[in-house]
């Protein structure tokens, strides 16, 4: 309802909501409705009242007249300005916000705390798409136009109207990717972030793009593919799997992992099939067109030093964790996070049956696990 | 406890650990914590003292220590799922206690809850209600050393059938004026505790936990450099608004909160408390206490 003005025409007939928490003391009147507390003097305690939908401001004016034995323009005048603010206060019923629901159509919007993704709230991201993720919706804003297109064609059945909010909300995931790659020298790195943080970095367009996709991924509706999402990283060599605690610094992990032959997968988590033993890198859940991916290599772009774990399925064969190590450590060391947004059930159901079927390790002997692993190859 | 969480709480049983809290009743939240050391388990028990039940928990709070040298990280983990990974072993305690509070909020429906402190006076429960900073935990901690009961410094209960103050008596955040109240924590915990100042209820005076009392004083404090102590009576639905305020959970059930927090101001006398010491406001307080426990012309 548009407050101002409507309330001067005598004939309206103004409705309080009655859908809110509301108690009267001494005449004043106390109200809370979304997240707000308003306190309402006796005069507007009592046009809140008065106002039901059949009586007009006219009506309301006279009868407080009556009872007051006050002249009806002083009144009417107190009448007005109370339905007025009332309504600017969203305490009288009207037409729903022209907004409301658009972001209930496309799901729930994934989206942290508003002022903790500083990073990508400083950027101007000129490109912004919105991703229907199991039942989630997902922003993601990037600075090429390239990368928008591509991300658009590989998750073409994913796309969704951008939500209204999206618009002003920080995007939950951002590309960094460089259009015109230097023509001598090393090229520049591309980067995904999500808020504050780096979570995956390369010199080559498509790696970071398909680790977006990677990271959407784990937001879906994992349950029906039978994956529990456990906190931490997936590397492989072999043909096979650790997931290992997350180490404070992944990227420096990954250099300290590939020097014991294991490639470590751009995933945030190990989406676990506890039932089969194995861990799934890649997008499980999202119908992607990778060859549209891919297509954004250029010729020349470089291959990083330290290349990412393939997409596919892997068999467990450790959990890998830092000291203290024990098969219950590994229940906390690779427990869900708070606020992930995740299923913490289902990863915790993955956990128990995990410890239960594959060792734990030392996160610091992957030498020792390396060994294990070309024993085991041949 | 389903079986999911019959499991988990079996299988995190065989974490080591340095040592445990017996089994505490933080409101709702039914709780065991576990820490790495075992001269910060016996300091929590004893924080936590009034709150001790007998049994088994269905919940644990783990404060852990993961890796070694430069890569020792401390952990918090509510059963499986982690709160926080901080290098910093007093980041990792203040998140352990935080959660425990938290979780006391989160997991506690039946009653009415609001950010405030409370003390009780002979059975007459004194809350204290206001923003953080606003001085409730110090001068509940005042009230306490001048013979008040103590209730709460954090989160004040309301059952809504009878109407009392439940009592939430976890230890005391003491700063400003009465930061020396808090006993020297044991040797060897420093590096947990960081600047954190806190008494166990008996380190403020012993035997000061209280049992349920019914409101009947609600008082608002602010403090204000310098301000001689000013107390100002509030208008009941004035009050009631800025307790609503304070009120969690009113988003889930804000009739019924509204409803509780009502008869609670109708049973109290309410007042605006301005002060720039903490003697000044325990004064007044104690004094309106008196007053209303003795109405003037009785």
């Amino acid at each position: 309802m548009k407050a101002t003005g409507v309330a001067r025409s005598g004939e309206t007939t103004p409705l309080a909501r009655r859908d809110l928490a509301a108690v009267t003391l001494d005449g004043e009147t106390v109200i809370h409705t979304h997240g707000r507390v308003h306190l309402l003097d006796p005069v507007a305690s009592l046009v809140w009242r008065l106002c039901d939908g059949r009586a007009s401001v006219d009506e309301i004016t006279r009868d407080l007249a009556a009872a007051f034995d006050v002249p009806d323009p002083t009144v009417r005048e107190d009448v007005v300005a109370a339905v007025e603010q009332l309504a600017a206060l969203g305490l009288m019923a009207g037409p729903p916000p022209d907004r409301a629901g658009a972001v209930e159509r496309s799901g729930r919007l994934l989206a942290d705390p508003p002022g903790s993704c500083p990073s990508c709230a400083e950027r101007p991201w000129v490109h912004r798409a919105a991703f229907r993720i199991g039942n989630r919706t997902v922003t993601v804003g990037t600075n090429s136009r390239r990368a928008d297109e591509v991300l658009r064609a590989a998750l073409a059945r994913h796309l969704v109207p951008m939500p209204d909010q999206g618009l002003m909300m920080p995007p939950f995931f951002a590309l960094d990717v460089h259009d015109h790659p230097a023509a001598v020298g090393s090229q520049p790195l591309h980067l995904l972030t999500r808020g504050a943080d780096l979570v995956a970095r390369s010199r080559r367009p498509s790696r970071v793009v398909r680790a977006l996709v990677a990271h959407l991924a784990t937001y879906g509706d994992l349950g029906p593919l039978g994956l529990g999402a456990v906190s931490g990283l997936v590397a492989g060599r072999d043909g096979q799997a650790i997931i290992v605690e997350p180490p404070g610094d992944r990227f420096r992990f990954g250099h300290v992992a590939a020097r014991a032959g294991f490639a470590v997968a751009d995933m945030p988590v190990a989406l676990v099939d506890a039932g089969r033993g194995e861990v799934l890198v890649g997008a499980p859940g999202l119908d992607v067109d990778a060859t549209a991916i891919d297509a954004l290599d250029e010729e020349s772009s470089e291959r990083d030093p330290v290349e990412p774990l393939p997409w596919g399925r892997y068999r467990i064969a450790a959990l890998a964790l830092a000291p203290p190590v024990s098969a219950a450590a590994a229940l906390l060391a690779l427990g869900p996070v708070v606020g992930d947004h995740r299923d913490h059930e289902r990863a915790v159901d993955a956990l128990l049956a995990l410890v239960d079927s594959v060792p734990v390790a030392d996160r610091d002997d992957l030498d020792a696990l390396a060994a294990g692993f070309a024993d085991r190859a041949r | 406890m389903g079986d999911r969480g019959t499991e988990l709480r079996s299988r995190l049983d065989e974490v080591p650990s340095g040592g445990a809290t017996p089994r505490l009743a933080l409101l709702g939240f039914d709780v065991v914590m576990r820490v790495p050391d075992p001269t910060l388990a016996a300091y929590l028990t004893e924080l936590y003292a009034p709150l001790r039940v007998p049994g088994v928990a269905t919940s644990v709070l783990t404060l852990s220590q993961r890796g070694s040298g430069d890569d020792t990280r401390y952990a918090v983990h509510l059963d499986a799922t982690r709160v926080v990974t901080t290098p910093a072993p007093s980041v990792a305690f203040h998140y352990l206690l935080w959660e425990a509070n938290r979780q006391a909020i989160d997991r506690t429906r039946g009653s009415v809850l609001v950010h405030a402190a409370a003390a009780a006076a002979d059975g007459m429960a004194v809350v204290l209600a206001g923003p953080m900073g606003a001085g409730k935990s110090t001068l509940v901690a005042a009230l306490v050393q001048s013979g008040l009961g103590y209730l709460t410094d954090e989160v004040v209960a309301l059952d809504p059938v009878s109407g009392e103050v439940l009592p939430y008596p976890k230890y005391l955040s003491l700063g400003g004026a009465l930061a020396g109240l808090a006993p020297a924590p044991p040797s060897g915990i420093g590096p947990f505790l960081g600047d954190q100042q806190l008494a166990a209820p008996d380190a403020i005076r012993p035997g000061a936990a209280s049992g349920p009392a019914r409101p009947g004083l609600v008082a608002f404090p602010r403090y204000e450099r310098g301000a001689t102590a000013q107390v100002e009576p509030l208008r009941p639905a004035e009050a009631l608004s800025m307790l609503a305020q304070h009120a969690f959970h009113i988003e889930e059930d804000g009739p019924r909160t509204l409803e509780v927090l009502a008869r609670t101001v109708e049973a109290s006398a309410c007042f605006r408390l301005v002060s720039g010491d903490v003697e000044g406001a325990t004064a007044a307080l104690l004094r309106l206490v008196g007053s209303v426990r003795t109405p003037v012309g009785s």
